[in-house]
C-alpha cells in the first residue's frame, strides 16, 4: 500500500514532464468543442437521417445523454485517482500489466480516430473540391501540418481552438443565409415511427459525442483538473446545441429522405444559398471552416496518440514519436478503406462499435474497479490536484519546439529565476504539503523542503 | 546571427514554395473553362432507330436502350464581356450572340457531355448553369437520370431552374433571346417575371428533387413552349446528327424562333403525364402558396344590367392545405384567403362607394377563384399525380392513417374530396376610386 504512493507521485511527475503545457478549464472546453464538432457537422447528419428520417435533428440531442455520462464518468475519475490521466488510472486500478494493455488499446483507438479524422479530410476534398488529386496528396499535407502542431504541445493546440466561436458564428451565419429556403413544416410528423429508429441513429452520433472522454486523458495537463467534468459538461451542452439547430436547419431545407442520400447533407444545405443573386457560393465558407476545424482535431488525436503512447511507455518525451505516428497514420488512413463508402460504413458501423468499448465501457469499468479498491490502491495522502509552479510550464507563447538548446536556456533562465527569489518559494513549499520530488535535470532551489 | 540568417532562410523558403506549390491537380484555369448556360435534355429517336439494324442485337435490347441527346449552351465570355462597353460601336446593329448551342449524343448523359470534348477546346464548368431544359420525349420516358445527372455532378447547383418543352429542348436553346445576350440569362429573367401573372409554374432542381423523394408529394415544374420554331428546313439541318456547332449566321437566321413560359409540367414520379394550361397552374400555385402576383378579369353586372370586365391584381395570396380524418376515410380542405387591388375597368359606371358593389366583385372574385382552384385540382386528380402534397399533409397530421393509405395513394387521391374555402377581398382601387365619368 505504501510502497504505490511514491509510484503515483513519479508517475504524476512523469506525465507532467513530458508535457509542460497546461490548460484552463475554457480552453478545455474549446478543445473538446473544436475536437468533436466539425467532424460531427458533416458527416453525422447523413448517417443520422439514413434511420430516423425527418426526426434526425432529434439524434444529437439524445446525445446528450451519453455526453452527460461521459462527463460524470471523467468527474468520477478525478475524485477518485486525482489528476493522473487515464492510461495512468487504469494502471493504478487493473495493475501494470492489463492498465498496459488498456493503454495500449487507446493509443491504436487514437491513431485509428485520426486515420479516420485524416481519411474524411481527403474524402471530403476529393468528393467535392478536387476530384483530381490523389487521396495521398491530402493525407501527406494535412499530416505534416497536423505534425507540426502536434510537436508544438499541449498549449499551441489550445490556443488554435480559439477560432471556435468564430466557426460557431458562421455556423450560424449560414443557418440564417439558409433560412429562406426553409420550410419548418418538413420536421412533422415528429416520431411518426415511434422512438426505435431514434434510437438506434443515436449509437454513432453517442460515439462521435463519447470523444469528450479525451478530458480524462488530459488531466494531468489541466491548471484545475478537479473542473475537468464540468468543461466536459458544458462542451456537451454547446455541442447538442450547436448539432441541433444544424440538424433543424437540414431536415427544414432538405426534409426527411434526401439528407440520408448525400454524404454532406449540411453542406448540400448550404449550396443553395443565394441571396439576392450575387451572394451565393457559400459553400466555400464552409469549406474553410471545416477544414480548418478538422485540421485541429487531427492535430490533437495524433498529439494524445503520441502522448499516451509516451505515457504507456515510459519515455521522457513525446516528440519523436509523432513524426512516426503520422506517417503510420498516412499509410493507414490509404489502406484501410477502398472507398469512400468504406469510409461512411466504418464511421456508422465500426467506429461506433469501438467507441462504445473506449469511451463507454472502459472507462465505466476503471472507474467502478478504483472506486471499489480505492482504499488499498490509492496512496494514503493525495497529493497536491494542481501542478505546482515548478512543473508548470513556463516558457513564453512564442516559443519554439523543445529541443536540446532551448530547453538549456529555459533551465537556466528558471534556475536564475528562482534563486534570486528564495523567499517566495519557501512560502510557498510550506503552503503544500506533497512537494513533488524535482526533476533531476534541475538544480534544487535553495529553500525547498521537500 | 545564424540563427537569424537561419530564420530568414526558412521564411524565404516558404515563399520560394508559396509560388510553387499553390495550386494542385484539380485547378481550373477560367481561360481553360467554357461556362455553359442552359443544358437541354432530348431524347434520341432516330438513333434508337439505326441501332436496330446492328449485328446479333435482338430489336428488344436495342429499345430499351436510351439514346440521349445533349443540348449545350455554352457562353463566349470575350463577346460577353467586352460586348457590354462598347455596345452599339465596332460591331454596328447585327452583332455575333455571345453564345453557341452544341449538340451532342450518347447513351447516358454523362457520356454525351464528355462527347462536348469533340467540339469544344475547353472544358465545360457547370457552376453558372442556372437552367435545365427537358424535351417532352425525354420527361415521359422519366426524368430520373437527369436528376441524378445534375445532383451527382460537383458544381451544378440545386438552385438550378427546372422547365420542361412543350416539344424538343433543343428547339428552345436554339431560339434567340429577346432581350437578354443569353438563352440562360434569359430564362432566368422570365422565371422571376412569372411571379407577376401565375401563369407558369417556376420550379428549381432543388423543388423536384424534394418533391421527387417525398412521400406524397409528386413533382411540378414550369413549362416551355416553343412558339414560332425555327423554319423547318433549318431546324432539320441542325439535327442531322452528329456533334455539330451551330454557327453565328445560322443561330441569327433561327432568331425568328421564341419560347413562352407559360402553364406547368405534371409529373407522377419522375414520368411527366401531362400539362396544366395558365389558368390550371395559377390554381396549383395557390394550393402550393407559391402565388405572389396576377392579374384576375372578373365580369361584373352592373344595376343597369350592363355587363363590365374589372381586372383585379392579386396582392396577398396565402393557403392552408388542412387535411382531416373521417371514419378513415380522408379529405382535405383547402383555405385560400386573398387580397386584390382593382386595376382597371371596362365602363364608367362602376361605384365602389356601393357597398353592394363591393360585395358583389368580392362574391366574383371569391368565385373566380375557387374555379381556377377547382381547375387545377381536378386535371391533377385527372392526371393521378398529387402535385400539391395533399399526402404529405395527411402522413404529417394523421401518420397512423397514412401507413395504410400510402400504399395506393395516387389512386385514393384520384377520388379524394377537396373542399375549397375562399376568402378574398377586393381591398383597394388604384389611384383612382369610382370611375372617371364620360360626359
Amino acid at each position: 500500500m505504501n510502497k504505490k504512493a511514491p509510484d503515483y507521485t513519479a508517475n504524476l511527475e512523469r506525465d507532467r514532464r513530458i508535457e509542460r503545457g497546461r490548460v484552463s478549464d475554457l480552453q478545455m472546453v474549446f478543445l473538446l468543442v473544436t475536437s468533436v464538432l466539425l467532424t460531427a457537422l458533416l458527416f453525422l447528419p447523413s448517417i443520422e437521417a439514413q434511420r430516423a428520417h425527418e426526426d434526425s435533428w432529434l439524434t444529437p440531442g439524445l446525445a446528450i445523454v451519453p455526453g452527460m455520462f461521459v462527463g460524470l464518468v471523467v468527474s468520477g475519475l478525478f475524485n477518485v485517482f486525482g489528476p493522473i490521466g487515464f492510461i495512468r488510472q487504469s494502471e493504478t486500478a487493473l495493475g501494470a500489466i492489463v492498465g498496459k494493455i488498456i493503454g495500449m488499446f487507446y493509443v491504436w483507438f487514437f491513431v485509428y480516430i485520426a486515420v479516420l479524422v485524416a481519411r474524411q479530410i481527403a474524402e471530403f476534398m476529393v468528393t467535392l473540391f478536387m476530384p483530381q488529386t490523389p487521396l495521398m496528396a491530402f493525407l501527406i499535407t494535412s499530416l505534416l501540418t497536423a505534425t507540426y502542431i502536434a510537436r508544438l504541445g499541449l498549449e499551441p493546440i489550445c490556443r488554435i481552438t480559439w477560432f471556435l466561436p468564430m466557426f460557431i458564428f458562421f455556423i450560424y451565419l449560414l443557418i440564417l443565409a439558409a433560412s429562406p429556403e426553409m420550410d419548418i413544416q418538413r420536421i412533422r410528423p415528429i416520431l411518426a415511427n415511434g422512438l426505435g429508429p431514434l434510437l438506434v441513429s443515436t449509437v454513432p452520433a453517442s460515439a462521435f459525442r463519447g470523444e469528450l472522454i479525451l478530458a480524462a486523458f488530459l488531466l494531468p495537463y489541466m491548471t484545475k483538473p478537479e473542473n475537468s467534468g464540468r468543461s466536459v459538461h458544458i462542451s456537451n451542452i454547446i455541442l447538442t446545441v450547436v448539432l441541433v439547430s444544424t440538424g433543424l436547419a437540414t431536415v427544414a431545407v432538405l426534409g426527411g429522405e434526401f439528407p440520408g442520400h448525400v454524404p454532406f447533407p449540411f453542406f448540400s444545405v448550404v449550396r443553395l444559398i443565394s441571396i439576392g443573386r450575387f451572394l451565393n457560393r457559400l459553400d466555400v465558407v464552409l469549406m474553410s471552416l471545416w477544414l480548418g476545424g478538422t485540421f485541429i482535431k487531427l492535430a490533437v488525436y495524433l498529439y494524445v496518440a503520441s502522448l499516451s503512447l509516451a505515457q504507456v511507455g515510459n519515455f521522457s518525451g513525446y516528440r519523436p514519436l509523432v513524426l512516426p505516428m503520422a506517417a503510420l497514420i498516412v499509410g493507414l488512413s490509404n489502406l484501410s478503406f477502398n472507398t469512400g463508402i468504406d469510409l461512411g460504413k466504418a464511421l456508422a458501423e465500426l467506429f461506433p462499435r469501438m467507441a462504445m468499448w473506449t469511451e463507454y465501457a472502459i472507462p465505466g469499468l476503471v472507474l467502478l474497479v478504483g472506486w471499489l479498491r480505492r482504499g488499498t490502491i490509492m496512496p494514503q495522502t493525495m497529493p497536491q490536484t494542481r501542478p505546482s509552479r515548478k512543473t508548470r510550464y513556463r516558457g513564453r507563447l512564442k516559443s519554439a519546439p523543445l529541443t536540446r538548446r532551448t530547453l538549456k536556456g529555459r533551465q537556466r533562465k528558471s534556475a536564475h529565476a528562482t534563486q534570486g527569489d528564495p523567499g517566495s518559494r519557501a512560502g510557498e513549499g510550506s503552503r503544500r504539503e506533497h512537494r513533488p520530488a524535482p526533476p533531476k535535470t534541475r538544480k534544487k532551489p535553495g529553500g525547498n523542503p521537500g | 546571427m545564424t540563427r537569424r540568417l537561419r530564420r530568414v532562410f526558412v521564411v524565404l523558403c516558404f515563399y520560394v514554395c508559396l509560388t510553387i506549390v499553390p495550386g494542385c491537380w484539380s485547378r481550373r484555369e477560367v481561360d481553360q473553362l467554357s461556362f455553359v448556360g442552359t443544358v437541354g435534355l432530348d431524347l434520341a429517336r432516330e438513333r434508337l432507330l439505326r441501332n436496330n439494324t446492328g449485328v446479333n442485337s435482338s430489336a428488344k435490347d436495342n429499345l430499351r436502350r436510351q439514346i440521349f441527346r445533349y443540348s449545350a449552351e455554352i457562353l463566349k465570355p470575350r463577346i460577353l464581356g467586352g460586348g457590354g462597353g462598347m455596345l452599339g460601336g465596332g460591331r454596328g446593329g447585327i452583332s455575333e450572340p455571345p453564345y453557341v448551342v452544341i449538340t451532342v449524343t450518347g447513351s447516358s448523359l454523362w457520356e454525351a457531355e464528355r462527347d462536348l470534348a469533340a467540339v469544344l477546346p475547353r472544358t465545360p464548368f457547370f457552376g453558372q448553369a442556372s437552367q435545365i431544359v427537358i424535351g417532352t420525349d425525354f420527361a415521359r420516358n422519366g426524368v430520373y437520370p437527369a436528376i441524378d445527372y445534375f445532383l451527382r455532378k460537383r458544381d451544378f447547383r440545386g438552385t438550378a431552374w427546372m422547365s420542361i418543352a412543350n416539344d424538343e429542348a433543343q428547339k428552345v436553346l436554339k431560339s434567340a433571346a429577346t432581350l437578354e445576350q443569353t438563352t440562360s440569362r434569359e430564362m432566368d429573367g422570365l422565371m422571376e417575371e412569372v411571379k407577376n401573372t401565375g401563369l407558369g409554374y417556376a420550379a428549381t432542381l432543388k423543388d423536384f428533387t424534394l418533391a421527387l423523394t417525398s412521400e406524397g408529394r409528386d413533382p411540378i415544374c414550369a413549362r416551355i413552349s416553343v412558339v414560332s420554331p425555327a423554319r423547318p428546313q433549318e431546324a432539320a439541318g441542325a439535327e442531322s446528327g452528329g456533334p455539330q456547332a451551330l454557327t453565328p449566321a445560322q443561330a441569327a437566321q433561327m432568331r425568328s424562333g421564341a419560347y413562352r413560359l407559360n402553364g406547368a409540367a405534371v409529373f407522377r414520379k419522375d414520368k411527366l403525364v401531362g400539362f396544366l394550361n395558365p389558368i390550371e397552374t395559377r390554381g396549383a400555385l395557390r394550393i402550393n402558396s407559391n402565388l405572389v402576383r396576377g392579374v384576375m378579369t372578373l365580369r361584373y353586372e352592373s344595376r343597369s344590367s350592363e355587363r363590365h370586365e374589372v381586372s383585379v391584381e392579386i396582392s396577398h395570396s396565402q393557403t392552408r392545405v388542412r387535411p382531416e380524418m373521417k371514419d378513415g376515410k380522408p379529405r382535405v380542405v383547402v383555405q385560400v384567403i386573398e387580397e386584390g387591388v382593382l386595376g382597371e375597368t371596362s365602363s364608367p359606371y362602376l361605384d365602389v362607394f356601393s357597398p353592394k358593389v363591393t360585395k358583389e366583385l368580392n362574391a366574383e372574385f371569391k368565385k373566380k377563384i375557387t374555379q381556377e382552384v377547382e381547375a387545377a385540382v381536378r386535371k391533377a386528380k385527372d392526371l393521378k399525380a398529387d402535385v400539391f402534397g395533399f399526402g404529405e399533409a395527411i402522413r404529417r397530421a394523421f401518420p397512423k392513417e397514412w401507413r395504410n393509405l400510402k400504399r395506393n395513394w395516387r389512386e385514393e387521391f384520384a377520388h379524394i374530396p377537396v373542399e375549397i374555402d375562399v376568402t378574398a377581398t377586393v381591398r383597394r382601387t388604384g389611384h383612382v376610386l369610382s370611375s372617371v365619368p364620360v360626359k
